[in-house]
């Protein structure tokens, strides 16, 4: 296989030691490093929510307080 | 569910003080302007709280202002709402309403939807409305019906 590169980072990155080990660079810290591009050989692949850091996974929004208000409603024979 | 009068509540409720302004629609389908403004008002208003009842099917949507089909062949034996103006932490719903109904009638009456309501200044405004599987009161039987908003 040729070269393949996340984020334009060799991967393997040996950068950072020998003997083969295999190493995947930490993310930037902070902020977390979102993954935008992968590049295999000479072709580099754009993920669809690349770019601007735009994380893949959104963490949906506590919903308002009123839509959480429901009602209950019970009958019985007295 | 909870309609947008009932919604209009929970916002003048978190509102600053007694004078409050805001719009409801009422059971006649008119936008109602209403205004607290001393302590007694907001007394009243939130002591008009009272249930009704009905034979509608259709299912609720926020956007209601009445019941499909009114029941009023009922006969109402007691009711209790958890109203309080100094309600229980350990209390875990905003409200409760109980409605006692009889049928005193000599005929079968079934009953599918039910609606609290705010009677304020000649207007009933309904602040939820649910439907439920129809139950049907023969003569003289008794049912008691409880809503809770929580």
């Amino acid at each position: 296989m040729g070269i393949m590169k996340l984020n334009g980072i060799d991967y393997p990155d040996n950068s950072g030691g020998g003997g083969g080990t295999t190493v995947i660079a930490n993310p930037a810290d902070p902020p977390t490093q979102t993954l935008n591009t992968i590049q295999i050989g000479s072709t580099v692949y754009e993920l669809p929510t690349s770019g601007n850091g735009t994380p893949l996974v959104q963490i949906r929004g506590a919903r308002p307080t009123e839509d959480a208000v429901s009602t209950t409603v019970t009958i019985t024979q007295v | 569910m909870l309609t947008k009068n009932g919604k209009a509540v929970l916002k003048y409720m978190s509102g600053n003080g007694y004078g409050i302004s805001w719009t409801l629609k009422s059971t006649a389908g008119s936008d109602v302007a209403n205004s607290v403004s001393t302590a007694a008002q907001r007394g009243n208003f939130f002591g008009a709280l009272s249930m009704m009842v009905g034979s509608g099917t259709t299912a609720p949507t926020k956007d209601d202002y009445n019941l499909e089909t009114v029941e009023s062949g009922l006969t109402v034996v007691s009711s209790s709402s958890t109203i309080s103006n100094a309600p229980s932490y350990t209390q875990d719903y905003i409200l409760n309403y109980s409605r006692t109904y009889k049928n005193s009638t000599a005929s079968p009456i079934t009953i599918s939807e039910v609606a609290l309501y705010i009677s304020y200044n000649s207007n009933n405004f309904i602040i939820t409305r649910d439907i439920f599987t129809p139950v049907t009161l023969q003569p003289d039987e008794v049912y008691t019906l409880s809503v809770t908003i929580g």
